[in-house]
C-alpha cells in the first residue's frame, strides 16, 4: 500500500499564506486572462448584475413617491391620487420585472464564468503536475499538494460569487447613501453618522479575528493529515492493536480544532450586536431629525418611511462585506498559493527546440558523472560508463548504492545538476525533450502502480492504439492471462476492487505486460523481479529474452538468473563503479561479484 | 431513518446550546416583529396630518424612540447568542462525527478498505462533514427562526390588514411551491457533485501515489485527459446547482418585490378613501421589509438541507457499514499470552468479487515453536492463508484454532497481539524512527528498540542519521529504500516479541548480503516462537522443519526439504531452477 497523506499545510509559514490580503495584484494580475476567455459571459453578467442591484435600491424610492406624490398628497383629486398611485406601482412592478430578468442573467452567467474558470485553473494545475520532476515529489507532501488542487480550487469557487455579491453589496451600498442624501441632506446626513462608529468596531474586532482563523486552519489541517495518515497505514494500525490510541491521539486533535472554531465563532458572532444597535440608533436619528423637520413643514412623511427603509437596508450590505472580508482574504490566499504552484519550474523541457522527434537509439554513457539529491549529500561519484545499443547490462550493489539514482537519471526523472555528462546517442541529455525520452526510454518499477479501471486499462495504459491482440500475446508470454482469465470478467475486471486482493508478484507481472505493449528503445527493470516466485520468474525469464532483443536494456536484481542474462554487470557500491564485466570475468576476479554471487546461491 | 432527522438527534447529545440557541431565537424574532409596529407608531405620531385616535397618540415621542433603541440593543445580543450556539453546537457536532468516522474506518474490514480509496474517503471527511455541519445553524437553529418570522409576520399583518394580508400571501405561497419543487431537484445533484469531487480527489491521489509509473511510462497525457473527463463532468454538475439555486433565489425575490407593489397600490388606495390610517400603511411596508430576510433565506435554507442530507447520507453509509471481523461478546478482554500452537481445518475462502476460490479445503496445523515455511507461486494464496489468522478476513468454510480456541472467540486485540506479521507493502508513519519501531509497543525503552533494529539491520543506518532515532521520516518514507523500510518494519515487529511470529516474504526487497545478514539474525529470535516464512527463495528453507507448497490455494505438498526434494514434485522444480543458474 504506497500512501500519502493530507499533511498539515504549512506548519511555519506566513499568516499572509494562510489567510492572504483583501486585494492581492498578482492574484488578480493572473487570474483576469482567465476570465478573459470568457469575456461576453462575464460582461453580460456582471452588467446585469449591476442593474439589478441598481434598481434594487429603488424600492424604497417608489414607495416615497408613491406616499408624498399620491397618497397623503391633499393638493390633487382623489380620483388623480388613485389612477396615478396605481401608475406608480406598474412602474414599480415593472422595474422589478426588469430587475428580476438582469438578477437571473447575472447570476447564472457569472456562476458559469465562475465555474469555466476553475475547470480551466484545475486542468492547468493538474497538467503542471505532471511536468514537475521527481525531486519535487519527494519534497513535498502530497497531502499539501491536494490540498491544493481541491482545497484551494475549492475555496475560489466560493470566491467568484463572493466577489460578484460584494460588487454588488458595494453598489447598493452607494446607491443606498447617495439616495438617502439625495432625499433629504439633513436626514441622510445625521443618520450615515453612526457608519463611522461600525467602521472603529470593524477595525478592533479584525486583527483578533484573524489569529483566530488561522488557528483553526492549522488545527483541521492536523486533523485531516491524521486522518489520511490513518487510513493509509491501515494494516500496520489494526495488526499492531494501535485503534484505541490512534482514537485518543485524533480526538485530542479534533479537540483542539474545536476550541479553536468556538473561539474564532465567539469572535464572528461579536459583530452582529454592533450592527443591530446602530441601525436602531441610525433609525432613532432620522425620526428625531425628521419628527423636528415636519413640525416645520419642511420635509413629509414619505420621505421618513423611505430613510427608515434605507437605513434598514443600508446595515445589509455592510454586515455583507463584513462577512464577505474573510473569505475573500482566504480566496485571495488560495489563489495566489495556486500561482505560486502554476510557477514552480518544471526542469524538463516538454518540446524539443526545434519540434522534432529525436529518435533514440540506445547507446547510453556517464562521463565523470557525480549526482545529489537537494541534500546535496553526494549519490553518485564520478561515474564512468558505456551501455551499447542493443545490449543488456545489469547494476548490481548493495541498498542504497546507487542503482536506482543511475537508472532513474536515463530516465529524466531527474535532471542532472552536478558534475559530469549524461549522453544518449552521444548527445547530452539536455537535448532530448521530454517526450523524446518518455515515449522512447521505460522502467518497469519494484512497485508497479495499478490505477483504478480495468486490467486492460491498465495494461495499455497511455498505449492507446494497443489492439486486444497485442494485448493479449504480450500477457501469454508473461505468463499472466491464465490468472486474467480467472476472474470474473477477465481482461475487463475493475482492478480498484481486486487491487488489494492481487498479490505482488502478480501484480509485477502485470508491470512486465505493461512494458512489453509500450515496446520502447531502452528498458529499464529496477529491481522488478525480486517479487516473483521461481516458476513464474522461469516463465518469464524467457519473455525477458525476448523483450531485451533490439533493444538496449538495464536491470537492477538481487538475481542471480537475470544478472547471468546480461553482457555487461556494473557493480556499484557507495556511488561508485569498483567492478565491471562479463559474469564470467567478474568470477575469476574473485572480488565484490563473486561475494555477491555467492551469498545469493544457497551457499 | 431520515438523514436530516439523524443529523438532527446529534443536537440533543448538547442540550444546553440547543436550548439557549432556540431561546435566542425566539428572542431574535420577537424583538424583530415588534420593530415596524413600532416605527408605524412613531410615523403615526410624527405625522401632522394624522388624527387617529391610536395606542400610540398617549405615548411620548421620546419614550417611543428609547424603547426602538432597547429593541435594537436586544435584538443584536440575541442574534449574537441565535448565531454563537448554533454554530458552537455545528461545531461539537462535526468533532464527534469526525471521531466517529474515524472510530469506524479502525473498526472496519479489509474487504472494506480493499475496495475505498484513501482520496475518496478524505473527500467524505473534508467535504461532507463540513456540509453537514453547515446544516446545523441554518437548517436546525435558523429554520425554526424563518419559520416564526414567517408566520408572525403573516399573522401581524393579517390582524393589520386581512385583504392586504391575502395578497401578501397569494404571492408568498407561490414563492413557497416554487422553492419546494427545487429543493426536490437540489437533492439529486447535490449528490453528483459531492461524488464527482470525490472522484475527482481520487484521481489526483492516485496520480500523486502512482507519480513514478506514470513518469516512467510517459504517460502523463493520459492521466490528463482522465482528469479532463471527470473534471468537465464536475464542471457540469456544479453549473446545474448554480443554475437551479439562481433560479430559485432571483423567483422567490420577485415574487417579494411583486407583493410590495400591490401593496403600496392596494393600501395606498385605502389610505386615500380614508379606510387606513398611514401609519397602519408603514408598519405593514416595514413588515414586508421584515419578510424579506426569510425570504431569503428560504433558498440558503433548502440548499444547506439538500446539501446536508446528500453529505449525511456518505457519512452515514460509512458509519453503518458492519464490519465482518467483530469483537464476539463474550470474549475475553484481558490480553494473555498464547503457546502459539495454530490448525487450520478444513479452510475455504473467496474474496467477495471472485469466481475462484482462493483457498480450498486447507488443512494444517502447527504445533507450538514450530517453524514453518510456505512456497508456491504468485497468487496461490499464501498471504490470504496468513492474514485469516489475523482475522483481516474471516473464511468462507472451516475454522481457525489458536491453542485449540476458534480465534473468533477470542478478543481481536489479544489475537493480533500475540501475532507479529511482517508484510510485503509497508506502511512507514510520518514520525520519527524510534516512534515507527515502536508503533506496536509505545512503552518500549531505547535498549529494546536498539536490540530489535540491530536484529534487522537497520540500527548503523539509524546511528548515522544526525539525530539517530529522533530523525523524522518523511511521508511513507520517500527517503529510504525498499529494503530500508522493510528492516524497520521488521524490527517494529520484533519489539512486540510475538509468540507467533509472520514472515510474508519480507525480505524480497532486500539485497542478498543484508538478507543473509538478517536472516541470521532472525534465526536467534525466532527460538520459542510459532514461525511461519513465506517466502519465494529457497536457500533459507533448509533449516526450516516443515515445508509447505501451495498451488491455486491448494496445499500441493508438504515436507522436510530432503523430503520434498525426493519427491521430484514441485518443490524439486524450483529448487532446481533456483540452483541451476
Amino acid at each position: 500500500m504506497i500512501g500519502h497523506t493530507f499533511g498539515p499545510m504549512s506548519r511555519g509559514n506566513s499568516d499572509d499564506e494562510m489567510f492572504g490580503k483583501l486585494y492581492d495584484y498578482n492574484v488578480i494580475k493572473r487570474l483576469l486572462p482567465y476570465i478573459w476567455r470568457y469575456k461576453i459571459y462575464s460582461l453580460i453578467g456582471s452588467v446585469c448584475t449591476l442593474v439589478s442591484a441598481g434598481l434594487a435600491v429603488l424600492i424604497p424610492y417608489f414607495i416615497k413617491i408613491g406616499i408624498d406624490d399620491y397618497i397623503i398628497n391633499d393638493q390633487i383629486s382623489s380620483s388623480e391620487q388613485q389612477s396615478g398611485l396605481l401608475f406608480v406601482s406598474f412602474l414599480f412592478i415593472l422595474t422589478m420585472f426588469v430587475a428580476w430578468v438582469t438578477n437571473l442573467i447575472g447570476q447564472i452567467f457569472l456562476a458559469r464564468v465562475g465555474q469555466y474558470v476553475l475547470r480551466d485553473i484545475r486542468i492547468d494545475m493538474f497538467s503542471h503536475l505532471q511536468k514537475l520532476n521527481l525531486n519535487y515529489f519527494q519534497e513535498t507532501k502530497s497531502g499539501s499538494i491536494m490540498s491544493r488542487l481541491m482545497g484551494d480550487t475549492n475555496q475560489m469557487q466560493e470566491s467568484f460569487s463572493i466577489v460578484v455579491m460584494t460588487l454588488a453589496d458595494i453598489l447598493s451600498l452607494v446607491g443606498i447613501c447617495t439616495t438617502l442624501l439625495l432625499m433629504n441632506l439633513k436626514i441622510g446626513a445625521f443618520s450615515l453618522s453612526v457608519v463611522p462608529l461600525l467602521l472603529l468596531a470593524v477595525l478592533v474586532w479584525q486583527p483578533r479575528a484573524k489569529s483566530a482563523f488561522i488557528n483553526v486552519r492549522i488545527a483541521i489541517s492536523q486533523v485531516y493529515s491524521s486522518f489520511s495518515e490513518n487510513l493509509n497505514g491501515m494494516k500496520e494500525v489494526q495488526n499492531f492493536n494501535r485503534e484505541k490510541s490512534n482514537y485518543n491521539t485524533f480526538k485530542i486533535e479534533t479537540d483542539k480544532h474545536l476550541n479553536s472554531a468556538l473561539k474564532a465563532q465567539k469572535l464572528s458572532s461579536a459583530l452582529l450586536p454592533p450592527v443591530d444597535i446602530l441601525t436602531s440608533a441610525a433609525i432613532i436619528i432620522a425620526a428625531f431629525v425628521a419628527s423636528n423637520m415636519i413640525k416645520d413643514n419642511t420635509t413629509e412623511i414619505g420621505v421618513i418611511i423611505a430613510s427608515v427603509l434605507y437605513i434598514q437596508r443600508l446595515f445589509d450590505p455592510i454586515r455583507n462585506l463584513m462577512m464577505q472580508y474573510t473569505s475573500i482574504q482566504r480566496s485571495m490566499a488560495s489563489g495566489s498559493r495556486l500561482f505560486e504552484f502554476l510557477d514552480i519550474s518544471p526542469q524538463l523541457k516538454s518540446t524539443s527546440i526545434n519540434n522534432v522527434k529525436n529518435i533514440i537509439k540506445g547507446k547510453i554513457e556517464f562521463k565523470n558523472f557525480h549526482f545529489s539529491y537537494s541534500n546535496n549529500i553526494e549519490v553518485l561519484n564520478n561515474i564512468n560508463m558505456t551501455i551499447k545499443e542493443g545490449s543488456t547490462v545489469a547494476f548490481i550493489g548493495d541498498t542504497g548504492a546507487g542503482k536506482s539514482t543511475l537508472a532513474s537519471l536515463i530516465t529524466g526523472l531527474y535532471p542532472p545538476k552536478d558534475k559530469g555528462e549524461l549522453l544518449i546517442d552521444d548527445q547530452s541529455i539536455n537535448n532530448y525533450s521530454r517526450s523524446d525520452i518518455g515515449s522512447q526510454i521505460s522502467m518497469v518499477l519494484q512497485d508497479p502502480f495499478l490505477f483504478q479501471g480495468t486490467i486492460k486499462e491498465n495494461l495499455k495504459f497511455n498505449q492507446s492504439n494497443a489492439t486486444d491482440d497485442l494485448i493479449i500475446e504480450a500477457c501469454k508470454s508473461i505468463g499472466i492471462h491464465e490468472y486474467i482469465l480467472s476472474l470474473e470478467n477477465g481482461y475487463n475486471t475493475s482492478v480498484s476492487e481486486r487491487g488489494v486482493n492481487m498479490s505482488q508478484g502478480q501484480r509485477q507481472l502485470m508491470g512486465f505486460a505493461r512494458a512489453l505493449i509500450k515496446n520502447p528503445k531502452v528498458l529499464i527493470l529496477d529491481e522488478a523481479t525480486s517479487n516473483i516466485d521461481s516458476i513464474s520468474e522461469q516463465k518469464i525469464q524467457d519473455a525477458l529474452k525476448i523483450l531485451f532483443k533490439n533493444r538496449t536494456s538495464i536491470v537492477i536484481a538481487h538475481r542471480l538468473s537475470t544478472i547471468k542474462m546480461s553482457d555487461n554487470i556494473f557493480v556499484i557500491k557507495g556511488g561508485k563503479i569498483t567492478e565491471n564485466g562479463s559474469h564470467k570475468k567478474l568470477m575469476e576476479l574473485k572480488s565484490d561479484y563473486y561475494e555477491f554471487t555467492v551469498s545469493s546461491t544457497n551457499d | 431513518m431520515n438523514v436530516l432527522i439523524r443529523i438532527a438527534s446529534y443536537t440533543l447529545k448538547f442540550k444546553p446550546y440547543l436550548l439557549l440557541g432556540y431561546v435566542c431565537t425566539i428572542g431574535a424574532v420577537v424583538s424583530y416583529l415588534m420593530i415596524p409596529e413600532l416605527l408605524g407608531g412613531i410615523v403615526d405620531k410624527i405625522d401632522p396630518s394624522s388624527d387617529s385616535e391610536s395606542f400610540y397618540s398617549s405615548i411620548n415621542l421620546y419614550f417611543l424612540l428609547f424603547f426602538l433603541f432597547v429593541l435594537g440593543c436586544t435584538r443584536g445580543l440575541f442574534s449574537y447568542g441565535q448565531n454563537y450556539f448554533g454554530e458552537a453546537l455545528s461545531f461539537k457536532i462535526s468533532k464527534i462525527l469526525r471521531d466517529q468516522l474515524y472510530d469506524q474506518t479502525q473498526k472496519l474490514d479489509f474487504y472494506f478498505h480493499n475496495k475505498s480509496h484513501t482520496g475518496e474517503m478524505m473527500s467524505r471527511v473534508i467535504v461532507d462533514i463540513e456540509g453537514m455541519r453547515m446544516f446545523i445553524p441554518m437548517g436546525i437553529i435558523r429554520s425554526p427562526y424563518v419559520f416564526l418570522m414567517f408566520v408572525g409576520c403573516i399573522v401581524l399583518l393579517l390582524l393589520k390588514d386581512t385583504e392586504l394580508a391575502l395578497y401578501a400571501c397569494s404571492f408568498l405561497v407561490i414563492a413557497g411551491l416554487i422553492s419546494a419543487r427545487m429543493r426536490v431537484k437540489l437533492r439529486g445533484i447535490w449528490l453528483k457533485v459531492q461524488e464527482k469531487n470525490a472522484e475527482l480527489n481520487a484521481i489526483l491521489q492516485e496520480n500523486l501515489n502512482g507519480i513514478k509509473v506514470v513518469k516512467a511510462f510517459y504517460a502523463e497525457d493520459h492521466q490528463i485527459n482522465k482528469f479532463k473527463n471527470t473534471n468537465e463532468e464536475f464542471k457540469d454538475v456544479n453549473i446545474k446547482v448554480e443554475n437551479y439555486r439562481a433560479v430559485t433565489m432571483t423567483t422567490v425575490l420577485f415574487a417579494y418585490w411583486m407583493v410590495l407593489g400591490l401593496v403600496l397600490a392596494v393600501g395606498g388606495i385605502k389610505v386615500i378613501n380614508g379606510e387606513m390610517n398611514i401609519g397602519d400603511l408603514t408598519s405593514f411596508m416595514f413588515y414586508l421589509q421584515l419578510l424579506a430576510m426569510p425570504v431569503r433565506m428560504i433558498g440558503w435554507l433548502l440548499n444547506a438541507s439538500t446539501r446536508g442530507s446528500t453529505c449525511g447520507k456518505r457519512i452515514f453509509d460509512i458509519l453503518d457499514t458492519e464490519s465482518e471481523i467483530k469483537n464476539n461478546k463474550n470474549t475475553n478482554t484481558n490480553f494473555f499470552r498464547m503457546k502459539g500452537e495454530i490448525e487450520f481445518q478444513n479452510i475455504s475462502h473467496q474474496f467477495p468479487d471472485s469466481i475462484t476460490e482462493s483457498l480450498k479445503n486447507i488443512n494444517l496445523s502447527i504445533s507450538k515453536n514450530q517453524k514453518i515455511s510456505i512456497t508456491g507461486e504468485a497468487g496461490s494464496g499464501k498471504s490470504t492463508l496468513v492474514q485469516l489468522l489475523l482475522r483481516f478476513y474471516d473464511p468462507k468454510n472451516g475454522i481457525v484454532l489458536i491453542d485449540g480456541v476458534d480465534i473468533r472467540n477470542i478478543n481481536l486485540g489479544t489475537l493480533r497481539r500475540n501475532i507479529g506479521y511482517v508484510h510485503q507493502d509497508v506502511f512507514i508513519f510520518n514520525e520519527t524512527f524510534g516512534n515507527n519501531i515502536k508503533y506496536g509497543n509505545p512503552d518500549a525503552s531505547m535498549e529494546e528498540i536498539i536490540k530489535v533494529s540491530k536484529i534487522s539491520q537497520i540500527h548503523d543506518y539509524i546511528n548515522s542519521l544526525p539525530e539517530k532515532y529522533d530523525s523524522l521520516i518523511s511521508e511513507n518514507g520517500a527517503n529510504l529504500s525498499g529494503g530500508q523500510k522493510q528492516r524497520i518494519s521488521i524490527a517494529r515487529t520484533l519489539l512486540l516479541n510475538p509468540p507467533i511470529l509472520i514472515l510474508d516474504d519480507s525480505t524480497s526487497s532486500v539485497d542478498a548480503t543484508t538478507e543473509n545478514e538478517i536472516q541470521n539474525s532472525l534465526d536467534e529470535l525466532v527460538e520459542g516462537r510459532t514461525v511461519i516464512n513465506i517466502a519465494h527463495k529457497l536457500n533459507n528453507f533448509k533449516k526450516s522443519g516443515n515445508i509447505i507448497v501451495m498451488h491455486n490455494g491448494v496445499i500441493i505438498e508438504t515436507g522436510t526439504h530432503d523430503n520434498l526434494l525426493g519427491t521430484n514434485g514441485v518443490y524439486k522444480k524450483i529448487y532446481d531452477l533456483q540452483t541451476s543458474n
